[in-house]
């Protein structure tokens, strides 16, 4: 598989548009009322669910076009990604246009009793009264979000003499099969215990991981240069503190006040963003700071220096681009590392999963139906696996590519 | 030796202004944070005025300045203080909760230990070989697994599907009345899911950073001269390369151990096991600020005790070398 | 190498060689509880489990059983022989019976008991009944005064109740310390050293061990007289923290009864032979709160002004019509709870008035009843509004229960039908209470289990200070004269009536949506006899029960 990044990020898009042409037309259809009753005057609410189907949709025209006009321009787009980048690329796609990729609402629920503890590649049958008197905008803003209203009955087996059934006896349809939109849905990974569908789940999972894992590397990283800079710089007393500081931060038990700050203060995504950003950054600090105390004695630096170059420019002209090469495979172990603490925290009800779909709080979840429904643990497992797997790889290939030395 | 007394005391200076820190910060958070530590008395089949009580026996009602100042007195003499919501010192609570974490801790980081060191013996005994391969690559996994995953799926494994194991708890309800080789057959059986939630994780990693050790010192030039000079390659792997390869993994070790002893959180959720982790998370959640911070405190004593020791058997470790002459 | 495979056999073998099944003692009962309790001390018992077991080890003067054909709490004397009224029923002779001995030999007496009332009212005690004794006469700390008893003879004393109270025998509900024990210990050290202090007990059984985490192990107290040869030998309360775990050891015989079963599970236990389903009904609800005041400006500085969403009856009756909770109750209790309309449970069969029916499922009704009140959607977008307010709030619920994430989705999509949109917001449960009591939240899901005999003015009188319990800040002056008169009213057909017109304001008002009420699912091994499921509970009474071995 030779495949160019920008091609692997084409295709991924063009594949979407034509799986899911009709949503996405709903989609601008939704866009054009709202837009047009906006400059009418109106008042109506963008809630986030609308909103991020809007940027999806957009964004999945914007994208391709983009890699595909300037697929000579930027080099990183010519790379031949290999697996392991290839899964996180594809994670990634699939977690920015969750909307498109995903085949519900990840909240969805409706008529438990039927839908709850499915197995993975389960069928069953939407009914809609065919006739809905709401307003056009409200339906096709319900179709759009995957809110669907509570008109909806899911039924489980067909009928023998036509129409559903829903349990064991209970026959769907009263009047005439006119009446009413039929279609057999598929869960591919199953449901859970509440009969929301763990596919769907399992892509906003990712996304929050994705999120929380690159968010909180970047603040690490910013907290570790504005620290290791200095520290590395000014060999005086401020070297000296910084130092001592980042010794305390070090010997800290911190898993300890990562629970406690989390479990105080309560757990959105910001907070556990910030907790784990600020226990992070030590051993970011300790490359940088060896680096910039290297560079400092390194010829190239004194010339830039002695030219007169004011300091900002020393640091973002000549030092940040020499700094953040060995940092980088340490980035990418952080981005795993991140990603573990975020699922373990969701396990402990710490994490981002009490407010929203996450790996972590899926397996604790399902935990509690270990003897009936495997695949509420197994298949989220894979999931953190297979992102762990690939971003370790990654870590240890780039590690590789700047010390050849070690294997 | 005068050298290495001065470097004790000022650690122990340094560790002391450490707990402080962390008795403050905890503290502060704890004051700053929502909940009510007397919400468990708030009912409507209680009166109002025993939370009301109970909250001025606990001393909640004075500034935040005088209960600092009463907690860093009481702290440093010795004194936890008493849970708010076992209603007895928070010392004694922690003793029933503390051995065992120990113990699992302790069972767990030798067992690390030791298979980190077989298998990079294995493994460096041929390098490049199939067998080498295989041990880096199956780290590589294991190392990709997050232990919370692992443990729910040993429980699925071999509770679930294979019923060997209990899947939670520390002892049989009829242990009492086992004889002693039924007794310790009890224990293991449960400790045995536990401990291999524990033990793999940190065994990659320490295989890891061995290997890598290891493989530094098999370029370096005296392992080339022992190598020329006829040593056989065994004896220059166990007597030379492993213990030169060990001094840095000890720093890892001591942390590792920290982290161990400070908490075995995870691990004591998934089997419901009464350990130290679980007392802090339940402390926490019930806002028992004494037991909180006695919990700080304790999982904080241990984490400087175990890298202060990993550095002294550095120390030791590297004046043994030094004395015999291999680093040089 | 060798070294390892001779240990892999060696731990092979042992692992094998005892196995697994281990008899248990025949005539022991064993009862499956989740958690550890704190306390075992009647004094200090404060969640169900403490008091389950608490109730075994201390025997009260009465003992409460339910009178399932009145629907009502029936009192009956236990250490007590017999109770006579005075003539202004403000004082009561109570006499005991004769021989019931301490665990230490020493015999029972008035002293006993007037020691237990004096010290379970202690404030420096903190015990779970402090302040509660309101019919009797009390100093300014909530005290009760030595003048409220007399002892008559070594058997008997009199308690005069305060002026003005309306007491029962229900006041006497009080668990009997040993007073020869206690009297040594300083007061305010009680609370401190109650885990050291021998347990002298006097009940249907006796403590024979609490191994920490483990178990709490009752013994059959011989001497007693609630007890027989068919009794059990011994009760153990186990402590299985996984609900997996009890549910496999119910299955095998391991543990004798469990509690809070979920319905996922009931089909399959109802397989078993050797298991026994039964259902504790109507003692708890979960409601969705709208709170009636404005709740920023009262966390502010206790102002209270009407809630700009909610502060409306009508539209809170229309919040009720548009949440399908039959919904809830057929697909997530799979129908062991019903739907609620009043906090007066149906199980009171003589104060609830069955022709008051949960309001049905109708958003169309809804829908016309938020028109009418001026919500309607100006701008087309599907969601209502009245001048410039959006009908749009946040949701909090308590995280980490299932049941509420699942109601707090259906009520969120129910309403979007009627043109309501809200934000769910999970808050942990510690924070989630101080802010609930402190009435910051607009909107919020939880229950309340019910007390019995049953109360009401805690909850829902409008003075704030005085019914702390009223989050919802619900204010309705009908309401609050017949919570006075009810409290001051002995039990009778006119007290009935008044919880009947209770009922009504209730369905009129909605102070909040009252969802459904849920049952409690117990098993049991089918090898317990004589058990009696009431509203009570189910682990009641244990000295009742018999084996079949």
């Amino acid at each position: 598989m030779k495949l160019k990044i920008w091609q692997l990020i084409f295709i991924f898009c063009l594949l979407i548009a034509v799986l899911r042409y009709g949503l996405l037309a709903k989609i601008f259809m939704l866009f054009y009322y709202f837009s047009g009753s906006i400059l009418a005057g109106n008042t109506m609410s963008l809630t986030s669910e609308i909103s991020d189907s809007f940027i999806s949709a957009f964004l999945i025209i914007i994208l391709p076009s983009f890699v595909f006009l300037f697929r000579n321009k930027i080099r990183f787009l010519n790379y031949n990604p290999g697996l392991s980048l290839s899964v996180l690329l594809v994670l990634l796609l699939a977690s920015v246009f969750a909307p498109l990729t995903a085949s519900f609402n990840p909240e969805f629920q409706k008529n438990v009793a039927v839908t709850k503890l499915l197995h993975p590649f389960s069928v069953r049958y939407f009914i809609t009264p065919a006739g809905k008197e709401t307003s056009f905008y409200v339906s096709l803003r319900d179709e759009v979000t995957g809110n669907v209203t509570d008109e909806i009955q899911i039924a489980d087996s067909l009928a023998s003499g036509g129409g559903y059934y829903q349990g064991a006896e209970k026959i769907l349809f009263e009047g005439s099969p006119a009446d009413y939109n039929t279609s057999a849905v598929l869960y591919i990974f199953g449901t859970d215990e509440l009969g929301r569908d763990i596919y769907s789940r399992l892509i906003y999972g990712t996304r929050i991981s994705l999120t929380v894992g690159l968010t909180t590397v970047v603040l690490a990283f910013f907290i570790g240069l504005l620290l290791g800079f200095p520290a590395g710089y000014y060999e005086g007393w401020i070297g000296k503190v910084i130092n001592r500081i980042t010794d305390m931060f070090l010997s800290f038990p911190s898993i300890f006040l990562v629970i406690l700050i989390l479990a105080l203060f309560g757990n959105s995504v910001i907070t556990v963003i910030i907790v784990l950003g600020f226990t992070g950054w030590m051993s970011l600090f300790k490359i940088i700071r060896g680096e910039v105390k290297a560079l400092k004695s390194r010829d190239f630096f004194m010339t830039a220096s002695s030219l007169g170059l004011s300091s900002r420019n020393l640091i973002f002209r000549e030092m940040l681009p020499v700094v953040i090469a060995p940092v980088t495979s340490n980035l990418v172990l952080l981005f795993a590392g991140v990603i573990v603490a975020e699922a373990s925290l969701s396990y402990l009800g710490l994490g981002t999963g009490v407010t929203h779909p996450s790996w972590g709080s899926m397996i604790e979840q399902g935990q509690n139906y270990i003897s009936k429904a495997w695949w509420m643990i197994i298949i989220p497992g894979i999931f953190l696996f297979t992102t762990l797997f690939a971003a370790n790889n990654i870590g240890k290939k780039v590690q590789t590519y700047f010390n050849p030395g070690i294997r | 030796m005068i050298k290495a007394g001065s470097l004790i005391i000022k650690r122990i200076v340094n560790s002391f202004l450490l707990l402080f820190l962390l008795a403050t910060f905890v503290f502060l958070l704890l004051r700053a944070a929502p909940g009510d530590p007397v919400s468990k008395y708030i009912s409507p089949t209680l009166h109002p005025q025993l939370a009301e009580n109970l909250r001025d026996s606990f001393g909640l009602n004075e500034s935040a300045l005088s209960q600092y100042i009463d907690f860093i007195t009481e702290t440093f003499t010795g004194n936890l203080g008493i849970s708010f919501n076992y209603r007895v010192p928070v010392a004694s609570v922690i003793m029933e909760f503390l051995p065992f974490t120990i113990m699992l801790a302790l069972l767990s980081f030798s067992l690390q230990m030791m298979i980190a060191i077989y298998f990079s013996l294995k493994a460096a005994g041929k390098k490049g070989s199939k067998r080498d391969k295989f041990i880096s690559e199956t780290s590589l996994l294991i190392y990709a697994l997050p232990s919370f995953f692992i443990g729910v799926l040993l429980i699925y494994l071999f509770s679930e599907l294979a019923g060997i194991f209990p899947s939670s708890g520390v002892k049989s309800f009829s242990y009492d009345e086992m004889n002693i080789l039924e007794k310790l057959a009890d224990i293991i059986k449960h400790l045995i899911l536990p401990l291999i939630t524990l033990t793999v994780t940190g065994a990659a990693v320490m295989y890891r950073y061995l290997r890598t050790n290891m493989d530094e010192v098999f370029n370096s030039g005296y392992v080339m001269y022992l190598r020329s000079n006829g040593v056989g390659e065994k004896e220059i792997i166990r007597k030379h390369i492993l213990p030169n390869s060990i001094s840095p993994l000890i720093a890892v070790a001591g942390i590792e151990l920290g982290i161990l002893l400070s908490g075995t959180l995870i691990t004591e959720v998934i089997f419901g096991l009464p350990g130290m982790g679980r007392l802090t998370m339940m402390a926490i959640l019930q806002r028992d600020y004494p037991l909180v911070t006695g919990c700080a405190l304790v999982s904080g004593v241990l984490i400087v005790m175990s890298n202060f020791i990993a550095d002294l058997v550095k120390y030791k470790l590297d004046k043994r070398l030094l004395a015999k002459g291999i680093l040089d | 190498m060798k070294q390892i495979r001779y240990l892999l056999l060696l731990t092979c073998v042992i692992l094998i060689f005892p196995g697994c099944g281990s008899e248990q003692k025949k005539s022991a009962l064993v009862i499956g509880i989740s958690s550890d309790p704190e306390s075992i001390n009647a004094l200090y018992a404060f969640s169900g489990n403490e008091i389950n077991i608490t109730e075994i080890l201390y025997p009260s003067l009465i003992q409460m059983d339910w009178d399932s054909v009145k629907g009502a709490l029936a009192v009956s004397p236990l250490l007590a022989d017999k109770f006579v009224w005075g003539k202004n029923s403000l004082s009561v002779d109570v006499h005991l019976k004769k021989g019931i001995t301490w665990s230490d030999g020493k015999e029972l007496t008035a002293d006993d008991v007037i020691f237990s009332f004096d010290l379970f009212s202690d404030p420096l005690v903190q015990s779970r009944l402090y302040g509660i004794f309101k019919n009797f006469r009390t100093d300014e700390n909530l005290k009760i005064l030595p003048e409220s008893f007399r002892k008559i003879n070594k058997y008997a004393f009199t308690v005069f109740f305060r002026e003005k109270s309306n007491p029962s025998l229900i006041d006497l509900d009080l668990p009997v310390l040993p007073k020869h024990i206690y009297e040594g210990i300083k007061r305010d050290n009680i609370v401190y050293a109650e885990k050291e202090i021998k347990p002298v007990l006097c009940g249907p059984f006796l403590l024979k061990a609490w191994n920490k985490n483990q178990s709490v192990v009752l013994v059959k107290n011989p001497k007693s007289f609630l007890v027989n040869e068919k009794t059990p030998d011994e009760i153990i309360f186990k402590v299985v923290p996984d609900y997996n775990s009890r549910i496999t050891q119910l299955k095998n015989n391991e543990i004798d009864l469990a509690e809070d079963i979920k319905t996922d599970d009931v089909e399959e236990l109802g397989k078993y032979k050797n298991i026994v389903l039964g259902y504790v009904k109507g003692r708890e609800y979960d409601y969705a709160a709208w709170n009636n005041i404005d709740p920023v400006e009262y966390s502010a500085d206790k102002k209270i002004k009407e809630n700009n969403l909610f502060g409306n009856a009508e539209v809170r009756k229309a919040l009720t019509l548009g949440i399908n909770r039959f919904e809830i109750v057929k697909d997530y209790l799979l129908n062991y709870g019903e739907a609620a309309s009043s906090p007066v449970s149906p199980v009171f069969k003589d104060s609830y008035d069955e022709n008051i029916r949960p309001y049905p499922y109708d958003p169309y009704a809804a829908r016309e009843i938020l028109k009418s009140e001026g919500w309607r959607d100006i701008d087309n977008d599907g969601i209502l509004e009245k001048g410039n307010i959006e009908f749009s709030f946040t949701l909090n619920i308590p995280s980490g229960n299932p049941r509420r994430d699942f109601t707090a989705a259906l009520i969120k999509n129910n309403l979007r039908m009627i043109g309501i949109d809200l934000q769910i917001e999970p808050i942990e449960p510690s924070v989630f209470f101080e802010k609930m009591f402190n009435r910051e939240l607009n909107a919020w899901i939880a229950g309340w289990s019910i007390p019995v005999p049953q109360y009401y003015k805690t909850y829902w009188y409008s003075n704030l200070e005085e019914a702390p319990f009223n989050a919802a800040g619900f204010m309705n002056r009908q309401m609050d004269s017949l919570l006075i008169i009810i409290e001051n009213e002995k039990d009778s057909p006119e007290k009935d009536e008044h919880y009947k017109e209770m009922q009504a304001i209730f369905y009129e008002q909605n102070p909040v949506t009252f969802l459904f009420w849920i049952d409690n699912i117990v098993a049991y091994n089918s090898r317990i006899k004589k058990i009696h499921i009431t509203p009570l509970g189910a682990v009641h009474h244990i000295w009742e029960w018999e084996t079949d071995d």
